[in-house]
């Protein structure tokens, strides 16, 4: 397990909870910093002492008050310290839930794993804590779409052209030959059930005469 | 010689409205705004810029109201009044012009009883238009009574002998016109002798008097030294109308081709296609085939603008004449007057490029101002009630013997929270837009709902700028907020199609489509497009679900 752990986070409840848990999980030392400034001074501190940190815990926003600050934001702390060159793990733990800026995180700050504030983050740590130990990535299913593969919303013309077809009663063999008339692909009776079965998905329809019925009724067909 | 000059006070007086109003209003930039927005009325083309001015006016009026300025909103109501006679809504017209009356009653001076005169002689068109002829001649006789000046009162008495006339009642018409006629005997006049005479003697014509001739020749002569190109047509197919009936076919023919060679220097081919018609009507075949080919084509565009304009054709003719008679008397005039105007034309252009110019570099402070409070809100709710919340959560997960209700209802306010900081958390500069917008409209996904977009990835959105994809952004998240919570939609269809300069955006759901109150959610959205000179309209059909098109 890590041997030494930086948290930088300035919402003391769930900290001490952290504490406990790392504490429990092997964790030698554990320094706790609520605002950005701190943890960096004490990263560099340790790094000169050369008993260095081998884990970042960071949140994202920090309440502002009368403290000046050099660096207000969990992004700006990891991008200072990324620039060091360290191999340092990092991972975040916030409620930030916009998918492209989580995205960017992993992306450019190569943070190792992102745990999102719920009800059941303390079982999402444990698996972060773990998955980042074995050199693996983790992220909280609430926001695993930020890793997926770059979402497609967009309906495709050639599904449209499907659903045409088959609100005009066609079965699929005869979808499928007059798909191949018009050099249309895929045409294979089988990708024209396949495609169909992720409409049905896609629109939450129940069979095919549903599917038709609501995509007639949003008019896009 | 159907109604010619029904809308001559109307030309005559919509001037004379905007000197009211300016007089009402002193701040520069409500002049301007009104005087443009105005000029949008009197156009009656722009749609979009159409219902932008008269939502102008309908604001400035309940502005004014509020602020009890009773004179200043019955100005707003007036105009309104006589956008919406324009436009052939007759009801809405008469609804607008009674309640301006009853503004102008808390007040009675000089200024309401000029503002009276011009409202009663709008109604007594309207009655007209609507053949409730006694109506109309109650609200002329009231217009005749506080009207100031004597042209005034000639433009009501003509449109009131025309009343008389659909009437059928050319004894009366003929006195009412004779009237004015004494009263026109001045050179001052010289222009309305000749809309009279002409009036006077069509009318006589219709009654089979032996003066109509004397009179449409008198009028003729006054026209032809004015060179009123559309008065002198108009005398002439009375002209021809009066030969056709004693009958003399040979000189109604004359007169009749004399209108059709006239016609060719009016723009607007209607006339050529009445002057065809007078000689089709003559007999002679030569004409006839031209005839019908101008007629067909032209009744083809007509009935697609009548449909939705009813009354804009006078409009038209009005606007032509106007045109016409401003080009004949800028030839007459000399060089250096034309100078002067040419040095008048930009001196205003040139203040109106600098107030337009203020104003946008105004708008766009007011656009940044409002982004930027927006997404300091939403950072507060974010960082600090929606932390908390979480904070509350997570202690008590921590204490024994809390019921799970509990949890879950402080659960769901945690979620609500992020939700309100989401809807007005802008745009992150600087990133991929598409990216941005997908992701947002992804997060609206669950088990039980899903967002389905058209052609998002077709759209090159490069072309559009920050303030409208921001718009776009925000507008789209505020309409998957409201159909997640109220609509139990489980589908959102979201199509975008580039109309030139402008995207048109078609959402739809298949949720209850209730009727949607006008919450601050909507005017949220309203002001976004509106403040990009968009438009966006929501049409919820019980059952079906709600549809919303935006044009921006």
């Amino acid at each position: 397990m890590f041997k030494k752990v930086l948290i930088a986070e300035d919402l003391v409840w769930n900290t001490q909870r952290f504490e406990q848990q790392l504490l429990e999980a092997g964790v030698e030392e554990i320094v706790i910093t609520e605002y950005c400034d701190d943890a960096y001074l004490r990263y560099i501190k340790a790094l000169k002492d050369e008993k260095p940190f081998d884990l970042l815990i960071a949140d994202l926003s920090f309440k502002q008050d009368h403290r000046q600050q050099n660096l207000y934001s969990g992004d700006e702390l990891i991008a200072a310290i990324r620039k060091l060159e360290e191999p340092l793990k990092v991972i975040v733990f916030s409620m930030e839930e916009r998918l492209q800026r989580i995205r960017l995180l992993f992306d450019d700050q190569k943070i190792n794993a992102y745990v999102f504030k719920s009800r059941r983050s303390l079982e999402d740590m444990a698996e972060a804590l773990n998955a980042v130990h074995h050199g693996q990535r983790y992220i909280s299913p609430q926001v695993a779409a930020a890793l997926g593969s770059r979402e497609n919303l967009d309906i495709e013309e050639y599904d449209i052209l499907l659903l045409e077809a088959i609100a005009k009663g066609l079965s699929n063999r005869e979808i499928s030959e007059r798909f191949k008339e018009r050099t249309i692909k895929p045409n294979g009776i089988s990708s024209i059930e396949k495609r169909l079965s992720k409409l049905r998905t896609d629109f939450k329809a129940t069979n095919a005469t549903h599917l038709i019925a609501v995509v007639k009724d949003l008019g896009l067909i | 010689m159907k109604c010619v000059f029904f809308s001559s006070l109307l030309a005559f007086l919509i001037p004379l409205l905007f000197i009211g109003s300016y007089a009402q209003q002193p701040e520069a930039k409500t002049v301007d705004s009104s005087a443009y927005y105005s000029d949008l009325l009197m156009d009656l083309q722009g749609g979009s810029d159409f219902n932008r001015a008269i939502h102008f006016f309908e604001r400035n009026y309940e502005k004014n109201l509020s602020e009890s300025k009773p004179i200043a909103a019955a100005l707003n109501l007036e105009v309104l009044a006589n956008t919406e006679y324009k436009i052939g809504d007759y009801n809405s017209s008469e609804s607008l012009s009674v309640e301006a009356l009853k503004l102008l009653d808390l007040e009675n001076d000089a200024d309401t009883q000029v503002i009276k005169t011009r409202i009663y002689n709008l109604l007594g068109l309207l009655y007209a238009n609507l053949e409730n002829y006694e109506k109309s001649k109650t609200y002329y006789g009231r217009s005749l009574q506080l009207a100031k000046t004597t042209s005034d009162s000639l433009y009501v008495l003509i449109n009131m002998s025309a009343v008389l006339r659909a009437e059928k009642n050319y004894e009366t018409a003929i006195d009412t016109l004779n009237y004015a006629l004494n009263r026109a005997n001045t050179p001052r006049y010289t222009r309305l002798a000749g809309d009279l005479l002409d009036n006077l003697g069509y009318t006589e014509l219709l009654a089979q008097e032996e003066e109509s001739l004397m009179h449409l020749k008198q009028s003729l002569a006054i026209r032809l030294q004015l060179h009123d190109t559309l008065g002198i047509f108009s005398n002439y197919r009375n002209l021809s109308s009066y030969y056709k009936q004693v009958p003399d076919t040979l000189t109604a023919i004359d007169y009749a081709r004399k209108a059709y060679s006239l016609s060719k220097y009016i723009p607007d081919p209607a006339y050529e296609l009445e002057a065809l018609g007078l000689i089709a009507d003559l007999d002679t075949l030569e004409y006839i085939e031209r005839f019908k080919y101008l007629s067909d084509s032209l009744k083809e565009s007509a009935l697609t603008r009548q449909n939705k304009y009813a009354a804009l054709k006078y409009d038209v003719a009005r606007e032509q004449r106007q045109t016409q008679l401003a080009l004949l008397e800028r030839d007459r005039e000399k060089r250096l007057k034309t100078i002067y105007v040419l040095t008048l034309v930009l001196g205003v252009v040139v203040i109106l490029g600098f107030s337009v110019l203020s104003h946008f570099k105004q708008k766009q402070k007011q656009l940044d101002a409002i982004r930027k409070t927006e997404a300091s809100i939403s950072k507060k709710v974010h960082d600090g009630l929606a932390n908390d919340t979480f904070q509350v959560i997570s202690e008590l997960q921590n204490l024994e013997n809390i019921p799970d209700h509990i949890l879950a209802k402080l659960d769901k306010i945690y979620l609500e929270t992020r939700d309100i900081s989401k809807n007005h958390s802008p745009l992150i500069d600087g990133n991929n837009f598409k990216d941005q917008l997908v992701s947002r409209l992804s997060s609206y996904k669950s088990e039980n709902f899903n967002v389905i977009t058209r052609n998002l990835n077709g759209i090159d959105w490069e072309k559009f700028s920050k303030n409208k994809k921001d718009a776009i952004y925000m507008v789209l998240g505020e309409l998957m907020t409201n159909t997640k919570k109220h609509s139990k939609a489980s589908l959102a269809l979201i199509s975008f199609e580039e109309k030139g300069k402008k995207l048109q955006i078609t959402f739809k759901d298949n949720g209850l489509g209730n009727e949607i109150k006008k919450g601050n959610g909507i005017q949220n959205m309203e002001f976004r497009i509106f403040s990009l000179n968009g438009t966006i309209s929501f049409e919820p059909e019980p059952g079906k679900g709600l549809k919303v098109q935006i044009l921006v």
